[in-house]
C-alpha cells in the first residue's frame, strides 16, 4: 500500500491495487465517526454502442442508469437496502454521463456493510420479470425531470450542441428507450464494464487503512475477466445540431439557456486547465461579482444569478448557461457581446483564490474529499496529490491565451416560455 | 466537543468549540412569534439587507468581499418555524489556521455590516435596493406553481387548516403595502425587540468571542422562552381535492393528523413509525407502492415535530390515483394492525442512533443541532440515542391508531 500527503490539505491518501485490477483509495479521518464507501465503475450512460472481444453491440440509451436500477434485485429476494438499513448504514447509488456509482456511510459495522456492497455489486441476478417491473418506476422518474424546468432545459442545451454523440440523450433514456430495455442488454453491460480493472473503491473517514484492505481482499472474490472492449467514436462534429429552439413549461417566468461547444484540441493546454480556466472564466465574467450581472438584474433583465455547467463530450466541453430573465431576447444578445471582453489580472487572482479555498473546504467532510478523489480518477484516471500547488500555479498569461483561443458564437440558444406564450 | 452559553444583557451566545472542522459557522437568530402579515415583510426585509448596507452598498460589493475572506458563504433569511418565525444571518468561513490571521475578524465584521449598519438615510432604506428585493419577493409568489410538489404539499396544509402558522406565506395583498420607510420601522422592531442568540462553531479562541461580544451589541432585553409548537388535530370531513397543472407527472399527497401525544410518543416513537411507513428505502410504501407495484419512482412519509402533522407524497401517473390511494391506505391499516416485524423497530432504531452520531461529523449541522435544543428542546444526541432504545412495538401501534386522515390533495398533470 502507497502512502502519500496531500499537501497543505493535512489529509494523508493511501492507495493499493488488487490483483485482479481493482484500485482502493483511502483518506482516513479520525477526528470524525463516520465512514463514506463509493465502489465506481468508469461505465456511464455514454457507452452505446461497443465491441467486447470482437462482438458488436448496440444497446438502448439509458442502459447504464437501468442497470444501476437493477443491481439492487438479488436472486434469494433479499434486499441490499433492507440489509444496510439492519446496519443503520444509508446507501444509495447514481449514473451519469461517465460513471455508475454505488454507495454507502455508517460509523460502524464496516466489514458488514463492505460485504452487502461488494456481494450485490458483483452478483448481479436479472430476469424478464424484474426488469419488466422496472419499467414503470424508471418512467416515472423521467417524468420527473422532464417536468423540472433548468433539468429539461440544460438537457435540451445538450440535445441541440450535440449532432451524434450519446450525450445528447437524457442519462436515464428516453420512455422508448427504457421500454426497450431486456435482460440480455443488462448482462452484456454488466459483463463489459462491472469487471475490478474497470472499478475502484473510495474510502474516507474513520478508518484504519490497512484494516480496509484487509476486508476488502477477503470479501472480493470476483475475478477478472479479460474483457477487450473498443467504445465507438461518433466524429462529434463542431458544429450544432440546432441553432435556437423555444419549447413551453409550467413556468411563470422565462428561463433562457445558452450552449457554447468548444473544441479543446483549438489550444494546447490538459483537460483538467480547461476546466479550470474556463470556470474562473465564466465566473469572473457573468458571476454574482461580475459588472454585468449587476447591471442585468438593475436592468430587470435578469431576475436571479447565472448558473453554469461544464461538460464534456470527446474532445468538446460544452458550457452551459442558464438564468431566469423577462427579456431573453435583449439578454442573448448582450451576452454574446460580453464574451468580447478581458478579464483583468486582479479579477483572476481573486477567483483564484476563492478555487484554493473551495478546495480546502470541500475535503472538510468525507463526502467532499470522497467526491473530489472520484471526480480525478473518472476523468483524469489519477489523483493529483498536489492539487493545492496545481490550482496555485495556475498563470493569467495562460488563461488570457486559452480564452483568446475559444470560439464563443458557436452556440445553441433555448428560451422555456410559459405555456400561454407561445 | 466543548458547550458552553453566556447569558448576555440582549442575547444568549452559545460557543461550541471543536477542531474537527477548518471551516467556523457564525449564526445571529432573531425570533418572534409570526403573524400572518408580517410573512412579506420579513422576506423583503432580508432580501433588501442582503443586497446593500452603508459599507457595501451594493450586491456585487458584498459578493466580492466574501471572495476577498477566501470564498466565506454568508446568508440572510426569514423561516417558518411552527408558530414563530426565526431571522437568522449565517456565516462560514475558512479558519486563519488555512488563510491569514485577522480573517475571523473579517468576516464578522461582513456580518455585522449587512446586519446592523444598513443603507438607510432619512428613516429610510435605500430605494433601489428596496424595489429590487421587493420585486423577487414578487416573482417568488407568482412562481409558486412552478414547483408542483411543493405547491401540491402546501395546498394540502392549507386544506387541512389555513389559519395554521405553518401556512402564512409571502403574498401580493402584504406586498404592496410595503414601502422603505415601514420596512425600517419594522427592521427596528426586530432588532431592538426579537430574541437573539448567537452560535459559534469552530476552533475559535477566547479573544475571537471576545471580539464578537463587542461587535454585536444590541438594546438591552429580557430573554423569552418562545412557543414553537402549533400542534394540529384538525379532521376535515371533506377528504379528497383535486386540482390539474400542465406537468407530466401528478402528485399524491396524504395529511395525518393525531389525537393528543405525549412528548415520547411525538419525538421517538414517531420516528419510527415514520420510518417503517414510508421513511427509508425498505420502507412498507417503498416496497408496495414503488417495488411491488412500480407506481412511482419517489414515495415517502414525513412527519412535522412542530405542527404535528404526517403527510406522504408520491409522484404518480394520473391515471393510477385511486390504485395508489388504495395501496397507501392500506398499509396505513397494516400499520395499525401492527403488521410489521420487530426487525423494523430494531431497524429504525439503529438507523436513527447513526443520525445522531453523524450530526455531529457536519459544521452545519452541529449548529442546527443547538439551534433545535435551545429553541424547541430537543434532547442531546446522547439522550436521543438512550430515548429511542426505549420504544416498543406495542407503542408504534398505539400511536398509529391515534393516527386519522385528514385530507387528500391530488395534483393532476395535465400534459400526456
Amino acid at each position: 500500500m502507497k502512502k502519500t500527503n496531500i499537501t497543505h490539505l493535512d489529509l494523508e491518501l493511501y492507495t493499493e491495487k488488487l490483483a485482479n485490477g481493482l484500485e482502493i483509495y483511502i483518506v482516513p479521518n479520525t477526528k470524525i465517526n463516520d465512514v463514506y464507501v463509493t465502489y465506481t465503475t468508469k461505465y456511464g450512460s455514454n457507452i452505446i454502442d461497443f465491441k467486447n472481444n470482437g462482438k458488436e453491440y448496440n444497446v438502448p440509451y439509458g442502459i447504464a442508469h437501468f442497470l444501476e436500477h437493477k443491481m439492487f434485485e438479488q436472486k434469494d429476494g433479499s434486499s441490499p437496502f433492507e440489509e444496510f438499513d439492519k446496519l443503520g448504514a444509508s446507501a444509495n447509488a447514481y449514473t451519469n454521463n461517465i460513471q455508475t456509482t454505488y454507495l454507502w456511510s455508517c460509523p460502524d459495522n464496516f466489514e458488514k456493510n463492505m460485504k452487502i456492497l461488494l456481494d450485490y455489486v458483483n452478483n448481479p441476478y436479472f430476469t424478464d420479470k424484474n426488469v419488466e417491473k422496472e419499467k414503470g418506476i424508471i418512467i416515472e422518474e423521467l417524468k420527473m425531470y422532464e417536468d423540472s424546468p433548468f433539468r429539461n432545459g440544460i438537457q435540451k442545451i445538450k440535445e441541440n450542441a450535440l449532432v451524434n454523440h450519446p450525450s445528447r440523450i437524457d442519462v436515464g433514456g428516453t420512455i422508448k428507450s427504457v421500454k426497450n430495455i431486456t435482460k440480455e442488454n443488462l448482462y452484456d453491460c454488466y459483463n463489459a464494464f462491472y469487471n475490478p480493472d474497470n472499478m475502484f473503491i473510495v474510502v474516507t473517514g474513520n478508518v484504519e487503512p490497512n484494516n480496509v484492505i484487509k476486508i476488502i481482499q477477503k470479501h472480493f472474490h470476483k475475478k477478472n475477466i479479460k474483457n477487450k472492449i473498443e467504445i465507438k467514436k461518433y466524429n462529434e462534429p463542431l458544429r450544432v445540431n440546432c441553432k435556437k429552439q423555444t419549447i413551453n413549461m409550467n413556468v411563470t417566468i422565462p428561463k433562457f439557456l445558452m450552449g457554447i461547444k468548444i473544441d479543446m484540441n483549438s489550444y494546447p493546454l490538459g483537460k483538467k486547465e480547461w476546466y479550470q480556466y474556463l470556470s474562473i472564466y465564466l465566473d469572473s465574467l457573468i458571476g454574482p461579482t461580475s459588472k454585468f450581472n449587476d447591471e442585468l438584474k438593475n436592468k430587470k433583465i435578469i431576475t436571479e444569478n447565472f448558473s453554469f455547467y461544464l461538460d464534456e463530450a470527446d474532445n468538446y466541453i460544452l458550457i452551459t448557461i442558464a438564468v431566469e430573465s423577462k427579456c431573453p431576447t435583449k439578454l442573448e444578445k448582450i451576452l454574446k457581446e460580453e464574451f468580447k471582453k478581458k478579464i483583468n489580472e486582479e479579477t483572476f487572482n481573486r477567483k483564484k483564490k476563492c478555487y484554493l479555498s473551495s478546495t480546502i473546504k470541500l475535503t472538510d467532510n468525507i463526502y467532499g474529499i470522497n467526491s473530489l478523489i472520484m471526480g480525478e480518477i473518472i476523468r483524469y484516471n489519477k489523483f493529483n496529490k498536489d492539487m493545492y500547488n496545481q490550482i496555485k500555479n495556475l498563470n493569467y498569461n495562460n488563461f488570457t491565451k486559452l480564452i483568446k483561443h475559444i470560439d464563443f458564437n458557436n452556440t445553441t440558444i433555448l428560451y422555456i416560455k410559459p405555456l400561454k406564450e407561445k | 466537543m466543548n458547550y458552553k452559553i453566556e447569558q448576555l444583557p440582549s442575547y444568549n451566545l452559545h460557543i461550541i468549540k471543536t477542531n474537527k472542522f477548518k471551516n467556523v459557522e457564525v449564526t445571529i437568530c432573531f425570533r418572534r412569534p409570526i403573524t400572518k402579515n408580517e410573512r412579506t415583510i420579513r422576506s423583503v426585509l432580508v432580501n433588501t439587507l442582503l443586497d446593500t448596507s452603508k459599507k457595501y452598498k451594493t450586491g456585487r460589493e458584498i459578493e466580492i468581499e466574501t471572495e476577498e475572506l477566501y470564498g466565506s458563504y454568508i446568508n440572510i433569511y426569514s423561516m417558518n418555524s411552527g408558530k414563530c418565525s426565526i431571522l437568522g444571518a449565517t456565516t462560514t468561513f475558512l479558519n486563519e489556521k488555512y488563510t491569514e490571521s485577522g480573517q475571523f475578524n473579517r468576516a464578522i465584521d461582513l456580518l455585522y455590516e449587512l446586519l446592523l449598519n444598513p443603507n438607510v438615510s432619512n428613516n429610510k432604506f435605500n430605494e433601489k435596493s428596496f424595489l429590487l428585493a421587493k420585486d423577487i419577493v414578487k416573482d417568488a409568489i407568482k412562481s409558486r406553481k412552478d414547483n408542483p410538489v411543493e405547491y401540491a404539499t402546501n395546498r394540502l396544509f392549507e386544506e387541512i387548516n389555513p389559519k395554521n402558522p405553518i401556512t402564512f406565506k409571502t403574498n401580493l395583498k402584504d406586498l404592496n403595502k410595503i414601502n422603505e420607510e415601514n420596512l425600517y420601522k419594522y427592521y427596528l422592531d426586530v432588532i431592538n425587540n426579537d430574541t437573539i442568540d448567537i452560535f459559534v462553531v469552530g476552533d475559535v479562541t477566547d479573544k475571537m468571542i471576545k471580539d464578537l461580544k463587542k461587535k454585536f451589541v444590541f438594546k438591552k432585553r429580557a430573554y423569552q422562552e418562545l412557543d414553537h409548537y402549533t400542534i394540529e388535530h384538525n379532521i376535515c370531513k371533506e377528504v379528497i381535492t383535486k386540482e390539474s397543472l400542465p406537468v407530466k407527472q401528478s402528485t399524491i399527497c396524504l395529511g395525518y393528523v393525531f389525537d393528543e401525544l405525549s412528548d415520547f410518543e411525538s419525538r421517538y416513537v414517531m420516528k419510527i413509525l415514520n420510518y417503517i411507513l414510508g421513511g427509508s428505502s425498505d420502507s412498507l410504501l417503498f416496497k408496495t407502492v414503488r417495488e411491488k407495484e412500480s407506481l412511482c419512482y419517489g414515495i415517502s412519509s414525513s412527519y412535522g415535530l412542530l405542527s404535528g402533522g404526517l403527510l406522504i407524497r408520491a409522484g404518480i401517473d394520473k391515471n393510477n390515483f385511486n390504485k395508489t390511494k388504495k395501496l397507501i391506505l392500506q398499509e396505513v391499516e397494516n400499520l395499525k394492525n401492527g403488521q410489521f416485524s420487530l426487525d423494523e423497530i430494531k431497524k429504525g432504531q439503529t438507523c436513527y442512533e447513526n443520525s445522531c452520531i453523524n450530526m455531529q461529523d457536519s459544521i452545519g449541522e452541529i449548529s442546527s443541532l443547538y439551534r433545535s435544543i435551545c429553541f424547541i428542546k430537543s434532547d442531546t444526541p446522547e439522550n436521543r440515542i438512550k430515548n429511542i432504545k426505549k420504544v416498543k412495538k406495542d407503542d408504534v401501534i398505539k400511536l398509529a391508531n391515534k393516527m386519522h386522515l385528514s385530507k387528500i390533495f391530488f395534483l393532476e398533470g395535465s400534459i400526456k
